[in-house]
C-alpha cells in the first residue's frame, strides 16, 4: 500500500486516536504529535497531487 | 464593669457587643440619664482599645465566617450544576429567577444569583473554576498551555493559540466539563475584548474591528449559537463593531457568515439584529439614528 493508496478517513481516524493516546498520557508531547500530524497531512496531500 | 465585657464574655457579634455597652452605659449613668451624655459614654467606651480591637476581631470574623460559606455554597453550585448536569446559562438564569421568585431562600443564593446575573464575578470564582477544569486535563503539557491561554491578556495569542488548538483542546476537556470550559472562556473573552470595546467612542484602527470581528466570526462558527455569544455581552461588541465598521468603509456593515446549529450560513450581523427584535429589544442601530 502506498500513500496514494492511504484515505482522508483512515488517516483521520489514526490520528485521532494518537491525538487521544497522547493526551492520556502526562508526559507526552501533544503539540508534537499534531505537528507531526500537519507534515504528515501535507506530504500526504502532495503525494496524491503527484499525476 | 466595661471590663467585664470582654474578658469575662464572649461576644458572638457586633450586635451583641454594642447592646452590651449601651446596657452598661445606661447602669453608669442611670435610668433617666440624659440621651447626649449616654451617646457619649457609649462612644468613650467603643474608643477604647480592648472594643476596638474586640469589635474589629468580630468584624473580621463575620466577614470571613461570610465568605467561607459563599465559597462553599458556589464550590458546590459549581460543582453540581456546573460540571455533573452541565448546565448551559440558560439553566442558570432559570436558577437565578427560581431563587428571585422564592424570596425567602438563603441570602447566599441571592448573592450567588447576582453574581451570575450581573456577570461582576468575583476573581477568585473564576480561579475555581479554573482549577476544577484544568484538574480534569491529564497530559501536562497541555494543562499548562491551556491555563496560560486562559489567562492570557492579548487577543492575538488567545485567537492564534484556539484557531490552531481547538480540535487538540476539545479533546482534552471531558465531555462533562464543557460547560464550565465555555464558561471560562466566555469570562476571558470578555475582558479581552474590554480593550477595544468601544468602537464607537473614537476612532478604531480598522485592524483592531477585523481582529474583533475575525474572533467573534470564530467564536459563533465554533459554539455555533449566535444567543450564547449575545449572553456573554459579547453581542453590543459585535454590533457597534459592524456600526463603525458601516460608518467608516460606507460600505454598509461588512458581512460576516456564520453557520448556525441547523448549518445553514447566516449573516451574523442581520441575524443577531432580528434576534433583539425577537425579543423586543432596540438595535443600538436603530437607538444612534
Amino acid at each position: 500500500m502506498s500513500e496514494r493508496d492511504v484515505t482522508w478517513e483512515m488517516i483521520n481516524e489514526a490520528l485521532r486516536d494518537k491525538k487521544k493516546e497522547a493526551l492520556k498520557d502526562p508526559d507526552a508531547d501533544v503539540f508534537d504529535v499534531q505537528n507531526k500530524e500537519r507534515e504528515l497531512r501535507k506530504r500526504l496531500k502532495d503525494a496524491q497531487k503527484e499525476p | 464593669m466595661i471590663d467585664d465585657l470582654y474578658v469575662n464574655s464572649t461576644p458572638q457579634d457586633t450586635d451583641e457587643v454594642e447592646h452590651t455597652i449601651l446596657t452598661v452605659a445606661q447602669q453608669v449613668l442611670g435610668k433617666n440619664c440624659n440621651e447626649d451624655e449616654l451617646q457619649k459614654l457609649v462612644e468613650r467606651i467603643k474608643a477604647t482599645p480592648e472594643i476596638q480591637e474586640t469589635l474589629e476581631r468580630l468584624e473580621t470574623r463575620k466577614k470571613k465566617s461570610q465568605e467561607t460559606i459563599l465559597r462553599h455554597s458556589l464550590e458546590a453550585y459549581l460543582e453540581t450544576r456546573l460540571i455533573a448536569e452541565d448546565v448551559s446559562y440558560q439553566d442558570i438564569r432559570e436558577y437565578e429567577h427560581f431563587v428571585r421568585r422564592t424570596c425567602k431562600r438563603h441570602e447566599i443564593d441571592q448573592a450567588v444569583c447576582d453574581a451570575f446575573l450581573t456577570k461582576d464575578l468575583p476573581e477568585w470564582m473564576i480561579e475555581l473554576a479554573k482549577e476544577l477544569l484544568l484538574e480534569s486535563v491529564v497530559n501536562k503539557q497541555m494543562k499548562e498551555h491551556l491555563g496560560k491561554l486562559l489567562t492570557k491578556p492579548n487577543i492575538d495569542e488567545f485567537t492564534r493559540f484556539y484557531r490552531q488548538n481547538d480540535e487538540l483542546i476539545d479533546m482534552a476537556i471531558p465531555q462533562e466539563k464543557k460547560g464550565l470550559f465555555i464558561f471560562i472562556v466566555e469570562n476571558h473573552l470578555s475582558k479581552l475584548l474590554e480593550d477595544i470595546k468601544k468602537p464607537t467612542e473614537h476612532a478604531q484602527h480598522p485592524d483592531d474591528i477585523k481582529k474583533v470581528v475575525k474572533m467573534l466570526g470564530f467564536y459563533i462558527k465554533k459554539y455555533g449559537d449566535i444567543d450564547r455569544a449575545v449572553y456573554a455581552g459579547i453581542g453590543d461588541v459585535l454590533e457597534k463593531t459592524f456600526i463603525a465598521f458601516a460608518k467608516k468603509t460606507e460600505k454598509g456593515a461588512g458581512r460576516i457568515f456564520a453557520v448556525d446549529q441547523t448549518n445553514e450560513k447566516k449573516d451574523v450581523f442581520e441575524w443577531m439584529l432580528q434576534r433583539k427584535k425577537r425579543k423586543g429589544a432596540t438595535p443600538l442601530s436603530e437607538k444612534e439614528s
